[in-house]
């Protein structure tokens, strides 16, 4: 009996072996299934739009997409375990471009965000916008500004956090009109939601569209670079003239130097995605917007941005110098 | 809404709900009575598996695995002193010592028959009245969160074990310990040594196991045998009364039982507090009203009743915030919360108006979940009863597999073991030393939303403290304070004086 085991033991071992052995003849990439870290916790709009987006590119590719949650440090966790994996085509990360642009600027991270990785394809802008209450005395932008002229420091916002997308257009708004409102951040932006049901702060600069979307709460301005589709009526933060919109992007990453022929086969693997039910179902729901930015742009892209970044947080106070070097 | 729920009612009843209900309560049990494993877990590994279910099916899975896995982590930690999510740390005071004495059964069937009613009375809870009560929740602005936490602190007396010096001493330390990581308003770093591994903390899960799990496995490990029916970790007893609840330890706890499902239902309802707090909350209540409080944490049937009735009452009124405004309570709901988005559901009053038949549907499967439980959590305990049978050279170190393997599963990391282990030792040396260790995880639990609200309150008054006494729900929950600190310096005071 005892025997009997050790040898199934011995075949199921054996076979593993041959599993894995089998691969490496000649063949199109991808030839087996490709592990994607997702660095946000489960049910939200990072980790079900990345699902939705491996949903529609498992069908072109022709392998599965595995998802692994990686979450932890605001997406920087999941990063700094892609950074120091094989740029082999087969470990990509799905996350935020606030895990290379932001959070980096304000605290070390143990990686270098522009040069540790493959950036593969952007595939969606996240929306934000200012909320209020349904029966709030604002309307609109002007009514909001004009109040809090008249009460200095007396329009208390809640965000998701210091430092956070939703934090700096506040702040940008408030440098431009030259006026004073109180921060108080929140744990994400459904607590800072909860605090403004209940009449605990005037304002919200949140990150959760639904209830926006829903008309549960009245929408002043979306900071979407254009307006958005779901709320066609409201006005963005670029054309009542401020110069900031939320560039926030959700994106596939690879660990640096992966091979341009994957990474091309990736790129046109999510261009089909992004037009693909699985994906466009979450997007609409959770109100983001969808897009399509290659390899070549979005790494452009964060190159461009990191000193605007930089600049924008010296201006804000926020940071008095990057605290990660970019490469 | 009699019409409503009978609508509901023919929704629910298929096979197909009812298989998802099954299923769901099976998975929630089996892992979250593996420590480390936490009901988060089961329901956020369940939930992308829904994403092409049809909406009643896959809200009964996630429904099931939330109530299986509260429930389960009990199991493990009456028989193994090793709570298998923070919700059960309340049980392991008592359980484990009454596994000790032989009377494992008798806890485990305790707690099966308060969390069952625990939690059909919140679910009632949320049928009747789930409106009204969402709008009292919305009052609950950082102050009143503030002095609820304040409140909460109290909690610490009753669980200080013999020296209540020592057990703030425990209790300063976790409210320390719980200040590691990014600061939660400026989100600078703190005591982090520039490890970003510690940026979010350390993570409560690895303390748990280490301070209650490994320091047990520990404590074994140093304990000789003396005699052969030693060998074996917990004693089996023969006589049958050891091995049921009668009517009468029923009728003894059922106080405690409802008091823990008011208690659960009305943290339940208030965002962002929790099912590990509300468990020691209904625990320390029902010990200052005991008529025989010395004997919690000695092996009272009535702290085991306390906790899981807290605990277990929490799951229906989670839902209650979520469903009528949109918000979720907890992580789970949240994670349940993207299931609605992704369906196609936003959670809000227009839910009721839109979808009340579903609505009640769901209402309805809610009970039968703790119907299912209930069954599916009898045959599970008479297999996990066997435990028994295993001697103490084999089980501790399985014990100490899944301390490892729970702490690794949580974020992936290997960090996190490095936690787990500095916490065994710690709980090992509290232990030796008399130092209680649950007055730690309490605070440590309580810290970082305390510390949040008070900040936030103190943002939003500009600085002045008067914000926490001129609101009244918030001077109600201080004055609390005030009253049961007096009270509880008192029952000392008292005590002190009899032994004298």
């Amino acid at each position: 009996m005892k025997n009997a085991w050790k040898r199934v033991v011995f075949c199921a071992f054996v076979l593993c072996l041959a599993i894995g052995l089998a691969g490496p003849a000649q063949a199109e990439y991808p030839e087996k299934q490709i592990t994607t870290y997702v660095v946000f916790a489960p049910g939200g709009s990072m980790d079900s739009s990345a699902r939705g987006m491996a949903a529609g590119a498992e069908k072109i590719l022709g392998q599965p997409m595995v998802i692994v949650t990686k979450d932890g440090g605001a997406g920087t966790v999941g990063l700094s375990v892609l950074a120091g994996d094989k740029p082999d085509g087969y470990t990509i990360a799905a996350a935020t471009s606030t895990g290379i642009l932001r959070i980096p600027l304000r605290r070390k991270v143990p990686y270098k965000p522009l040069a540790d990785f493959t950036p593969i394809y952007a595939y969606a802008a996240v929306a934000s916008a200012t909320v209020v209450r349904p029966d709030s005395q604002f309307d609109t932008m002007q009514d909001l500004i004009d109040y809090a002229k008249k009460n200095p420091g007396k329009i208390k916002y809640g965000t998701a956090g210091a430092g956070s997308p939703m934090h700096l257009v506040m702040e940008v708004i408030a440098m431009e009109e030259g006026i004073q409102w109180t921060h108080i951040p929140f744990k994400g932006s459904s607590p800072a939601e909860t605090a403004l049901l209940g009449g605990h702060v005037d304002v919200v600069s949140t990150g959760d569209m639904d209830k926006a979307i829903s008309g549960q709460l009245k929408t002043l301005c979306v900071h979407t670079k254009d307006r958005m589709e779901q709320l066609p009526e409201v006005p963005t933060t670029l054309e009542l003239g401020y110069d900031y919109f939320n560039d926030t992007l959700f994106a596939f990453y690879g660990p640096a130097g992966m091979d341009p022929e994957k990474v091309k086969a990736l790129e046109s693997a999510f261009a089909q995605a992004v037009d693909m039910k699985p994906f466009r179902k979450v997007a609409e729901q959770f109100g983001l917007v969808p897009m399509k930015m290659g390899s070549e742009e979005y790494t452009q892209f964060l190159e461009e941005s990191w000193p605007k970044q930089v600049k924008l947080l010296k201006d804000l106070n926020l940071i008095e110098e990057a605290a990660t070097e970019p490469r | 809404m009699i019409e409503n729920l009978a609508t509901g009612l023919e929704i629910i009843w298929t096979l197909e709900h009812v298989i998802a209900i099954v299923v769901g309560s099976l998975l929630g049990l089996v892992v979250g009575s593996i420590p480390g494993l936490t009901a988060t877990m089961a329901v956020a590994l369940i939930l992308p598996l829904t994403f092409d279910m049809d909406f009643v099916t896959s809200i009964m899975l996630l429904v099931g695995a939330y109530k299986g896995g509260i429930f389960g982590g009990s199991i493990t930690a009456i028989l193994l002193n090793t709570p298998g999510t923070p919700a059960s740390a309340a049980t392991v005071l008592d359980g484990y010592t009454l596994t000790k004495q032989g009377k494992g059964v008798k806890a485990l069937k305790m707690a099966k028959y308060s969390s069952c009613l625990a939690d059909l009375i919140s679910d009632l809870i949320l049928i009747a009245i789930a409106a009204p009560l969402a709008s009292i929740a919305l009052r609950f602005g950082p102050p009143e969160i503030a002095m609820l936490i304040l409140f909460s602190l109290t909690i610490i007396a009753g669980v200080a074990g013999k020296s209540i010096i020592k057990g703030l001493i425990s209790g300063a330390l976790g409210l320390l310990l719980a200040t590691v990581g990014l600061d939660p308003i400026l989100t600078t770093r703190r005591f982090v040594f520039d490890q970003p591994n510690l940026d979010s903390g350390l993570s409560l899960i690895p303390v748990l196991i280490g301070l209650f799990a490994l320091s047990e496995v520990f404590l074994q490990l140093g304990r000789k045998s003396k005699s052969a029916a030693d060998e074996f970790a917990m004693v089996h007893s023969s006589n049958p009364a050891d091995n049921r609840v009668s009517w009468s330890e029923f009728k003894a706890s059922l106080k405690s039982i409802l008091r823990g499902a008011g208690i659960g239902a009305g943290i339940g309802i208030i965002p962002g507090i929790g099912t590990g707090i509300a468990s020691f909350m209904s625990y320390g209540q029902a010990k200052r009203a005991s008529k025989d409080p010395v004997a919690f944490g000695e092996g009272s049937l009535e702290g085991i009743a306390a906790s899981e009735a807290g605990n277990s009452a929490v799951v229906g009124a989670t839902f209650i915030p979520l469903l009528t405004l949109g918000i979720p309570g907890d992580i789970i709901t949240a994670v349940i919360m993207g299931a609605f988005l992704i369906q196609g559901f936003i959670p809000g009053p227009l839910l009721f108006k839109d979808h009340a038949d579903i609505i009640y549907a769901i209402f309805i499967g809610f009970i039968i979940c703790d119907l299912v439980y209930f069954i599916i959590g009898s045959l599970f305990m008479k297999y996990a009863a066997y435990l028994s049978k295993v001697p103490r050279k084999t089980l501790f170190p399985i014990v100490f597999v899944f301390c490892v393997v729970g702490s690794y599963a949580i974020h992936h990391s290997l960090f996190d073991i490095g936690i787990l282990v500095a916490f065994g030792i710690l709980g090992y040396y509290m232990i030796r030393f008399g130092f209680a260790t649950a007055p730690l995880l309490i605070a440590f639990i309580l810290s970082p939303i305390g510390e949040s609200a008070v900040r936030q309150s103190l943002l939003m008054s500009s600085g002045s403290p008067l914000i926490f006494f001129t609101r009244p729900v918030a001077l109600f929950f201080f004055l609390l304070t005030v009253v049961s600190v007096i009270g509880i310096v008192r029952g000392h005071y008292k005590r002190g004086k009899t032994k004298t």
